[in-house]
């Protein structure tokens, strides 16, 4: 099928006007006008969209000083000067601007000829509530929302520096997304921070409703299941990254910051580690890349142990396995397979459902059908127990895109295992080190900093004391490397 | 070209599977897990008698499994073996032989590499290795008796390694004599074997 080039947006350039506005705006039943009979005479009309603007601002600071004062000869430029009790009046070269104005929460005065805009948004907003992703006991307990200045702000709190960068852009053909790009200046890598700018300005779509399209176009590798950013709900993450070097990014509408580049170090740190003391963290760091390797392997090899390297087990092991595959009707592969199949389909189940049924479905498929498919002899216990412990394991992960990337992987891995065992296993293996060192995040790769150099750095080895914490990402090339003295 | 790969993949999987380049699949169910080998003798024929440890499978305890294979020497017999049943010698830990066939389960450990050179072995007094595996009973098998006969002596017996070892070395080794009645094993004597070949 041929598809057309996808062609610029039309833009209305003539020159604002209330007339104009009202052709725009004709197919819409939210657009109010009000004329306005000023004291020094003549008229003025006012163009807004309902429930955009806030009808206080609208009457207190627009429609109560042109209702009772006299703007004299000029009334535009007395506007301009302070006859309309706003912040900000601007006034709108073209149509477009106009009308962008309007949807962005302005009201629109035409008033002797000219056009002029006032921002009078409303500001209905979800308030600033605990983080659901990413709990601590300690420490911070805010959380984005989708408001983008609230985001900006509660950065803007913990990071008072006036050398915090905010380069705002829109984003977007219809939606008209406000996407921000943060960074430290003079810290952050001025390379890393151009290059998300321009692909952010680059960006042409129709509408940035999610994050992921975003940062999709913004890092450099698409065909991997592996994050290659980090997506967190926390103020407190969100600073930490961008003092680290990192470049953080916000979309209007989306309760969440983005840092990029990610790295695997990254993904597998949670907001608890700076707060819990560090050697507790560091052995909790331990524990969940343990939780990786389980999660990705212990399925698979207990497909290569039990149906191709019997011998692989002690005796004892051995002797209890093939105790509990007696009268079972499958395989051991084939077992496996459909276990972790509908492991992943109760977990979807679950995620799709309201919550408290979402918890009943996820009881009932575990405990109740699990059980009655081992009474059954249909799955042998030690299959449940090897595929609950993968999944379980696989939960200790932080970030949830690297945990999906990995239910895929373990899946794959578990297919090779049963063509070809513990050499499967090796093949697949292989595969995922090729594929991994080849993603890259705005030229980082996704390894570090474990490789292509180990280079030392703060996420070499998780959490460190903070006197010998002294270096930021150092493979993020910042252009201030020690982070104290 | 992603598409040729996965192509070339798919083609490659059952070729290498019908080349027998791929290890061969198994269940775990219909797999013996052999214990305790015993090896004799009966005139020109090697036998082998290999029993299992009798499985633990929830509440209640499977009985042993005893299986036999005859041959001109001991690849045939464990040929003759795996022919009647699926099993598994890795995790063999007792070898009992008969004096005249020590020679033949030392070569035999040099050969096949499936056997474990951690196992225990021993060598029957006045017993044929038939003799040896019929004093056992479905509730007491024989690696339990052996077992128990370690944790009495307060020693565990000799490895194949360490058989093994001694003998490339030319040091003699003391080999425990065994005697097999009612389900019990009983030590009468150590035999040295001072060389081998």
């Amino acid at each position: 099928m041929f598809v057309p080039y996808h062609p610029p947006r039309s833009e209305h350039t003539e020159a604002p006007g209330g007339p104009g506005l009202e052709q725009v705006f004709a197919r819409a039943d939210d657009f109010q006008r009000r004329t306005l009979h000023l004291p020094g005479g003549g008229e003025a009309a006012l163009y807004w969209l309902e429930g955009m603007v806030r009808t206080e601002r609208l009457n207190d600071y627009v429609l109560r000083p042109l209702a009772t004062l006299s703007l004299g000869d000029d009334p535009v430029t007395a506007a301009l000067e302070g006859g309309i009790w706003a912040g900000t009046v601007l006034r709108p070269a073209t149509l477009q601007e106009a009308a962008d104005g309007l949807t962005d929460g302005g009201c629109a005065v035409a008033l002797a000829g000219a056009l002029l805009l006032v921002p009078v948004p409303t500001e209905e907003k979800r308030g600033v509530e605990m983080p659901e992703d990413e709990p601590t006991v300690k420490g911070a307990n805010d959380a984005f929302v989708e408001a983008i200045r609230t985001n900006t702000s509660l950065v803007r709190r913990r990071l008072k520096t006036c050398r915090l960068a905010v380069a705002s852009s829109t984003v977007g053909r219809e939606s008209r997304t406000t996407v921000d790009v943060l960074w430290v200046e003079g810290l952050t890598n001025p390379a890393l921070a151009q290059s998300v700018l321009e692909r952010v300005q680059g960006l042409d779509v129709d509408a940035l409703l999610a994050a992921e399209p975003l940062a999709g176009a913004i890092t450099d590798t698409h065909s991997t299941m592996f994050p290659t950013f980090v997506s967190t709900q926390r103020p407190d993450r969100f600073c930490q990254g961008l003092m680290n070097g990192m470049v953080g990014v916000f979309c209007d509408g989306i309760a969440q910051g983005l840092l990029l580049p990610g790295t695997v170090s990254m993904f597998l740190r949670t907001p608890a580690d700076q707060n819990n003391q560090w050697l507790v963290a560091r052995l909790l760091a331990g524990v969940r890349y343990l939780c990786l390797g389980v999660s990705l392997l212990l399925p698979a090899l207990y497909i290569a142990a039990a149906a191709f390297h019997f011998g692989l087990m002690p005796a004892a092991m051995a002797e209890s396995i093939s105790a509990s595959r007696q009268s079972v009707p499958i395989s051991p592969p084939l077992e496996v397979l459909l276990l972790l199949l509908a492991f992943e389909i109760l977990q979807e189940a679950g995620s799709r459902m309201p919550r408290f049924t979402g918890q009943n479905v996820s009881i009932i498929g575990s405990l109740v059908v699990g059980q009655a498919a081992v009474t059954a002899k249909l799955f042998s216990p030690v299959v449940v127990v090897v595929v609950s412990a993968a999944g379980i394991a696989g939960y200790t992960l932080p970030n949830n895109d690297l945990a999906n990337a990995l239910r895929a992987v373990r899946f794959a891995l578990s297919v090779l295992s049963a063509l070809a065992g513990v050499f499967g296993i090796a093949l697949g293996l292989a595969w995922l080190c090729l594929h991994l060192a080849q993603v890259e995040g705005l030229g980082v790769s996704w390894l570090a900093p474990f490789a292509p150099d180990a280079e030392k750095g703060p996420s070499a080895a998780t959490r460190v004391p903070v006197r010998r914490a002294k270096l930021r990402e150092v493979f993020l090339h910042p252009r201030e490397v020690r982070n104290q003295r | 070209m992603r598409q040729m790969k996965i192509l070339i993949i798919i083609i490659c999987i059952p070729l290498l599977t019908a080349c027998q380049a791929l290890p061969r699949h198994t269940d775990a169910a219909d797999e013996a897990i052999l214990r305790t080998i015993a090896l004799g003798r009966e005139g020109e024929r090697m036998i082998l008698i290999a029993a299992t440890g009798g499985e633990q499978s929830g509440e209640e305890t499977q009985p042993p499994e005893v299986d036999t294979g005859e041959g001109t020497d001991y690849a045939s017999a464990r040929d003759d073996l795996k022919e009647k049943r699926q099993a598994s010698l890795v995790h063999v830990t007792d070898w009992v032989v008969e004096p005249d066939a020590l020679p033949d389960a030392l070569a035999a450990f040099v050969a096949d590499p499936e056997l474990t050179y951690s196992a225990r072995i021993y060598v029957l007094r006045d017993q044929t290795a038939r003799a040896f595996m019929d004093a056992f009973d479905g509730e007491n098998p024989a690696v339990k008796a052996l077992e128990d006969l370690d944790r009495a002596r307060e020693e565990r017996g000799v490895t194949v390694l360490e058989l093994s070892a001694d003998l490339a070395a030319g040091r003699p080794v003391s080999v425990p004599l065994l005697v097999a009645e009612d389900g019990t094993v009983e030590v009468r004597g150590e035999m040295e074997i001072g060389a081998w070949r």
